[in-house]
């Protein structure tokens, strides 16, 4: 076992940040609720896109996504970087692609701007093109552009293979957490060590360092379960562990890095959003953290798992029953109550 | 990046595996980790001195320590399967860890010959003497005194929490040396015999769980220099690479992984549905918590072995998820099994009891958020 990052892998990383801080120092931010469309050209040109077809494995298709929603947090990078080349194994897929979780009406991230719509229809996944679905735009400030997706056709990947798409989507939801989740704690930190109240920073009070601290561990937690499943990306309980841990601790660092940051955190112009608002979308994507402990525990404990008709042991000696007698303790408190 | 266990890892946890199911009975509890009882104590050590006839006790050890100069995999693979049946090295898990690798590093030659043999072969218990009434999470303002005399020094003072104190052979000891302006830079550490004149250890009645935790009286206890590990007032140095290597490799993980498989036993013993969605969702939610501070125990480890810088942050990242994992544990036991789980009979009577604990001991995880805070996310201290 060797679980650090390897030198190619760390300056992949290094690549990535580089390219989309280049861009972002000549474009902007953009708003919370938008795509980063320019962002996602920026790593398709870089080939960053096509990693997987460039012979990189799902672990950097993974640190990809990880890093871009650090760098450019509304580019929809996870769908072409990693979900869509490995459930496709096709060479060419247009930049924007949408992860719909039904056929008929659900309200799915990238919608109306996407060419291609990866769709989990019962066990089954479809990939569809533009022409073949209707969308109807919706209007939310949390973090994408979203509209209700109708699939009318496409082509299905057989049955089962509906899991499949479920696993990849679930590992790339989780690196894109990890890395939203610990850019805005290290911005809630920046806030928190330079905002003076009571003389003295804000940063340097217990209650503030112990949310931070929380916060920033949990997407540590995150980070390295969602690279530990894309190590093993057809190990869909490993993805439904990464994308549930992810789902919860995106609800405590959503809340816990606004709380420090006050009301500059509601801001457009502070930048907490650029990440929040998209933890905030996020954390319900494919059913939420229930959705992903309930699958985690049937891949975990399938029905034919022996686990489930184990007949637990006794305890042992060494319980205290061993040496107090309880019975004692029945007869006091009888007493005490005259029966 | 590579998650894989080698074939030869493989083969060495089906060895221990065999050698678990041959020497530890059935359900073995945990409780034996606190060495209750004379029989428990005997259990402990002669679990551990097989394991080192089988050379898996102190496999990461170098071999002229007793070691076979194995990976810290090795030793990780080996905790992972120990705590599965709930650490049947009992206290010897931290002579391997860190009291061992303390010595090797700083001990005289005489205290390596008195003590990495014992250690090795799995025949010492020590216990660790650090929290006093006043001294808890600030461990600095320690007050047990060591005062010097001739050759030996004059120790008084108490500890208190100290948990396998009423079985140790030895105590890894803290003691204040000098007063200095800086509490911290007049700690020692002295590597005292349990059974010196002087020494008192008296049990502390908690949870109706026996020998869970003692305190510790010194009077007038004479200690030989020669007992003294590293420089005299080093002790607080010591202390910060020892912590972080007492928080890692601790594989908890293994015991909740386990306890999870054990509730759908004891569910179905109380007529409960095991397939119903809330039951699931229960259970998958601890089981991410798992997943989680099993890898973050793994990136842990990686830093040791490679000696890293980080290593002490990332400890402290991995203690406070190995703390929400107990606790959603803990939790679970009752969502589930509700009543049942209180009783003497359910797993969850056990759990409540060390999901209180394991935010607590070895270092609390207040202390670990606060590391975080200080030393990864640069916040300044209040």
């Amino acid at each position: 076992m060797d679980v650090k990052l390897t030198a190619e892998q760390q300056q992949l990383l290094r690549s990535v940040k580089e390219a989309l801080d280049r861009h972002r120092s000549s474009a902007g931010a953009v708003l919370p609720y938008r795509a980063d469309v320019a962002a996602q050209h920026v790593l398709g040109d870089a080939g960053f896109l096509d990693i997987l077809e460039a012979g990189g494995s799902a672990v950097e298709a993974t640190l990809v996504v990880e890093q871009a929603a650090i760098s450019a947090p509304g580019a929809p990078t996870a769908a072409r970087a990693l979900v869509g080349p490995l459930l496709t194994g096709r060479e060419s897929l247009p930049a924007c692609i949408a992860l719909v979780e039904g056929r008929s009406g659900t309200v799915s991230r990238f919608a109306p701007l996407a060419e291609a719509y990866l769709t989990i229809v019962d066990d089954e996944a479809w990939i569809s093109e533009r022409d073949q679905v209707d969308v109807v735009p919706e209007a939310s400030r949390w973090g994408y552009p979203v509209g209700r997706v109708e699939v009318r056709s496409g082509e299905s990947f057989g049955p089962g293979s509906g899991e499949g798409l479920a696993r990849l989507w679930r590992i790339g939801l989780a690196a894109e957490a990890g890395g939203l989740m610990e850019a805005s704690t290290l911005l809630a930190k920046e806030h928190a060590a330079s905002r003076i109240a009571f003389g003295r920073p804000i940063g340097a009070l217990q209650a503030i360092q112990h949310r931070l601290a929380r916060s920033f561990a949990l997407s540590q937690g995150v980070k390295w379960l969602a690279r530990r499943a894309a190590w093993a990306p057809d190990d869909p309980a490993m993805a439904a562990a990464a994308a549930g841990y992810a789902a919860e601790g995106m609800r405590e660092a959503l809340s816990a890095t606004h709380q420090v940051a006050g009301a500059i955190g509601i801001t457009d112009e502070f930048g907490l959003l650029a990440y929040t608002a998209r933890m905030a979308r996020l954390q319900v994507e494919l059913g939420g953290a229930a959705a992903h402990a309930r699958a985690l525990a049937r891949f975990k404990w399938p029905a034919d798992s022996p686990v489930r008709s184990m007949i637990p042991f006794p305890p042992t000696s060494y319980r205290p029953s061993a040496s107090l007698d309880y019975s004692e303790t029945f007869a006091a408190d009888q007493s005490e109550v005259g029966a | 990046m590579d998650f894989s266990w080698s074939a030869e890892e493989d083969r060495l946890r089906a060895e221990l595996r065999a050698y678990i199911e041959k020497t530890v009975e059935p359900g073995w509890s945990h409780f034996g980790r606190d060495v209750p009882t004379p029989e428990a104590v005997q259990q402990v050590k002669d679990f551990c001195h097989g394991l080192a006839e089988l050379g898996l006790l102190t496999p990461a050890w170098p071999a002229e320590y007793g070691g076979r100069d194995a990976s810290f995999w090795e030793q990780t693979l080996i905790s992972e399967e120990i705590w599965a049946v709930g650490e049947a090295r009992g206290p010897q898990y931290m002579n391997v860890n860190w009291i061992g690798p303390a010595i090797m590093r700083l001990g005289t030659e005489e205290q390596k010959d008195l003590h990495l043999g014992a250690m090795a072969n799995g025949t010492s218990l020590w216990c660790q003497g650090f929290s006093e009434p006043d001294a808890g999470s600030d461990l600095s303002s320690l007050r047990t005194a060591a005062v010097l005399d001739g050759d030996e020094y004059v120790v008084n003072g108490q500890k208190v929490w100290t948990s396998y104190a009423h079985a140790a052979d030895y105590c890894f000891l803290l003691v204040r040396t000098a007063n200095t302006p800086k509490p911290r830079d007049g700690i020692s550490v002295l590597l005292v015999p349990m059974d010196l004149p002087g020494i008192e250890v008296r049990e502390i009645p908690s949870l109706d769980y026996p020998h869970l935790v003692h305190e510790v009286f010194f009077n007038d206890v004479r200690v030989p220099v020669s007992c003294r590990l590293g420089e005299e007032n080093a002790g607080w140095t010591i202390m910060q690479t020892l912590l972080a290597n007492e928080r890692v490799n601790n594989a908890r993980h293994e015991w909740v992984d386990r306890s999870l498989d054990r509730i759908f036993g004891e569910a179905a013993a109380a007529g409960l549905d095991t397939t119903s969605p809330q039951f699931e969702e229960s259970m998958g939610r601890v089981a991410m918590r798992t997943e989680a501070s099993r890898v973050l125990n793994y990136v842990a480890v990686q830093s040791a072995s490679d000696g890293s810088s980080s290593y002490s942050n990332l400890a402290s990242v991995y203690r406070v998820a190995l703390a929400l994992m107990e606790i959603g544990l803990s939790h679970v036991f009752l969502d589930v099994l509700g009543a049942e789980a209180l009783l003497e009979t359910s797993r969850g009577d056990y759990q409540l009891a060390s999901g209180l604990v394991a935010s607590i001991g070895g270092g609390s995880l207040e202390m670990a958020l606060n590391s975080i805070a200080w030393y990864q996310l640069g916040l300044p201290k209040g």
